[in-house]
C-alpha cells in the first residue's frame, strides 16, 4: 500500500531516464530533441495526475503533484516550467474532478457571483422596502410579546374555580388579567380585570408587568385554561415573582357561573389599545 | 440522467424559493413578527422581514432561468440560507419554543423536529445541485494508459 503512493512509480522513473536521455540529446543536438522533451514531460504530468486521480488522492498527497526535480534536468530547467504551467491545468481539471481542489470547487468567480447576489438582493430588500407602504419599519420595530412555555422559571401556578376566585374580587392585592383577545375582552370581562391578551405589545407589556409588580396575586383567566396558562408561562419568563392563579374553565365557565361581569372599555384598556401602536 | 436530475432539483428548488419569498414578501411585518418569535438575534428580525422575500424571489428565479455559472452561484447562496434556516429552527426545537415556522408565510405550522428534518433534506438537495452543476472540462486524450 504505500508503495502505491510513493510520488515516484516505476512508469514514472522511466519516463524519467527518458528525460535524462532526451536532455542529453538536446546538449548534443540542440532544437532537435526539444518538442519531443516536451511531449515526453506532458506524458510525465499526465501520468502522474493521472494515478493520483485513480487511487482517490487525500489532500496531502497532492504534494505528489509537482515537477520533476529540477537538479535532474539543471540543461531544461526552464523548459520544464513552461510545460508545468501547460500541464498543471490537465492537473487541475484531475482534482476538480475528485473535489481534492478546493480552489477549483469554490473558486474566485463563483465566490464573486454568489457574493453579488446576496449583496444585490439584500439591497434591492431594502430599496423596496423603503418604497413601499406596508415596508416593515427597521429601526422602530416594536414586536408584541411572545407567549411561550420556554424557559419555564420557577414558580407556583395554580387553578382556582371561578367561585374560590370570587371571593378574591375586590381586594386590592388582587388583580385580575383577562388574556382574551381584544373584541372578545370588550364584548364582557370580569369586572376591573386588566387586558393581558398574547399579542399585547412591548409597551403595554412593560406597562402591564410594573402593574403586576405591584400586586400580590394576578387571576389570570382566557377563552380556556390553557390559553391562560400559556400567558402565565410568559409572565414567569419575563420574571413576574407574583403569585399567579389561573381560572379554571375560562371565562366561559365565570360566566356560566353567572358571576359579576362588565363590558366595554375599562379602565385598563389604555394598556390594550398600544397594541394599536405597534406595527 | 444527470442532466434531468439537474434539472429536476433546479425546479424544485427554485419553485420553493420562489413560493416562499412570494407568500412572505405580501406582509413584510407579519414575517418581521414571526422572525423575531423565534427569539434568535431579534435585533435583525425587520431587516431580514425587508429583505429575505426578495432574496428568495431573486434566488428561486436565478436558480430556474440563469445559465449554469449563475444558477450554481444561487445553488451556494441557497445553501447558505438554508442553513441559517435549519440553524433557527434547531435553536427554537430545542429551545422549546412554540412558534409558528413562517417558513412560507402565515399559516405555515409549528416549529417541530420536522421542520428540522425537512431543512436539512433541503440543504442536502441544495449540495447535490451544487455538485451537479460542477463544470466538468474534457480530460485531454489519455497519453499514458
Amino acid at each position: 500500500m504505500l508503495a502505491d503512493w510513493l510520488p515516484v512509480s516505476t512508469k514514472q522513473m522511466s519516463i524519467q531516464a527518458t528525460l535524462l536521455l532526451q536532455g542529453a540529446q538536446r546538449i548534443l543536438f540542440r532544437g532537435l530533441a526539444a518538442n519531443q522533451h516536451e511531449d515526453t514531460l506532458e506524458r510525465y504530468y499526465y501520468h502522474d495526475s493521472q494515478q493520483l486521480c485513480k487511487k482517490k488522492v487525500s489532500l496531502s498527497s497532492l504534494f505528489f503533484l509537482r515537477p520533476p526535480i529540477p537538479d535532474l534536468y539543471p540543461i531544461s530547467s526552464q523548459l520544464l516550467r513552461s510545460s508545468f504551467g501547460a500541464t498543471a491545468k490537465r492537473n487541475e481539471v484531475c482534482m476538480a474532478k475528485l473535489g481534492t481542489n478546493m480552489m477549483s470547487t469554490f473558486d474566485r468567480p463563483l465566490l464573486v457571483r454568489t457574493a453579488s447576489l446576496l449583496a444585490g438582493s439584500f439591497a434591492l430588500g431594502l430599496v423596496v422596502n423603503s418604497m413601499r407602504p406596508s415596508g416593515v419599519a427597521l429601526f422602530a420595530f416594536e414586536p408584541p410579546t411572545v407567549c411561550t412555555t420556554a424557559n419555564k422559571q420557577e414558580g407556583l401556578i395554580t387553578e382556582m374555580t371561578p367561585h374560590e376566585a370570587m371571593r378574591l374580587c375586590g381586594r386590592p392585592e388582587i388583580i385580575f388579567a383577562d388574556t382574551r383577545e381584544h373584541d372578545r375582552f370588550a364584548a364582557g370581562h370580569v369586572a376591573d380585570a386588566m387586558h393581558l391578551p398574547c399579542n399585547i405589545s412591548a409597551s403595554g407589556a412593560e406597562i402591564a408587568l410594573k402593574k403586576l409588580g405591584n400586586v400580590q396575586t394576578v387571576v389570570l383567566y382566557g377563552e380556556s385554561t390553557e390559553d391562560a396558562r400559556e400567558v402565565a408561562d410568559t409572565l414567569r419568563r419575563l420574571g413576574v415573582d407574583t403569585e399567579i392563579r389561573i381560572l379554571r374553565g375560562g371565562f366561559a365557565a365565570w360566566e356560566q357561573e353567572g358571576l359579576a361581569c362588565t363590558s366595554g372599555p375599562c379602565k385598563e384598556c389604555s394598556i390594550s389599545d398600544s397594541k394599536e401602536t405597534s406595527p | 440522467m444527470k442532466t434531468a436530475l439537474t434539472w429536476a432539483l433546479r425546479l424544485g428548488l427554485g419553485g420553493m424559493f420562489l413560493l416562499a419569498g412570494a407568500l412572505k414578501f405580501s406582509d413584510p411585518t407579519s414575517f418581521a413578527l414571526e422572525i423575531h418569535n423565534y427569539q434568535f438575534l431579534p435585533a435583525l428580525a425587520p431587516w431580514l422581514a425587508a429583505t429575505l422575500p426578495l432574496m428568495e424571489i431573486i434566488l428561486g428565479a436565478t436558480l430556474i432561468l440563469a445559465p449554469r455559472p449563475w444558477a450554481r452561484a444561487s445553488t451556494l447562496a441557497s445553501i447558505l440560507i438554508l442553513l441559517m434556516f435549519t440553524i433557527a429552527v434547531f435553536s427554537a426545537v430545542v429551545r422549546g419554543v412554540n412558534i409558528t415556522c413562517g417558513c412560507f408565510g402565515e399559516g405555515s405550522g409549528p416549529v417541530t423536529i420536522t421542520t428540522v428534518f425537512r431543512d436539512v433534506v433541503l440543504v442536502g438537495a441544495a449540495v447535490a445541485l451544487f455538485t451537479l452543476l460542477r463544470q466538468d472540462k474534457p480530460v485531454p486524450n489519455e497519453r499514458v494508459a
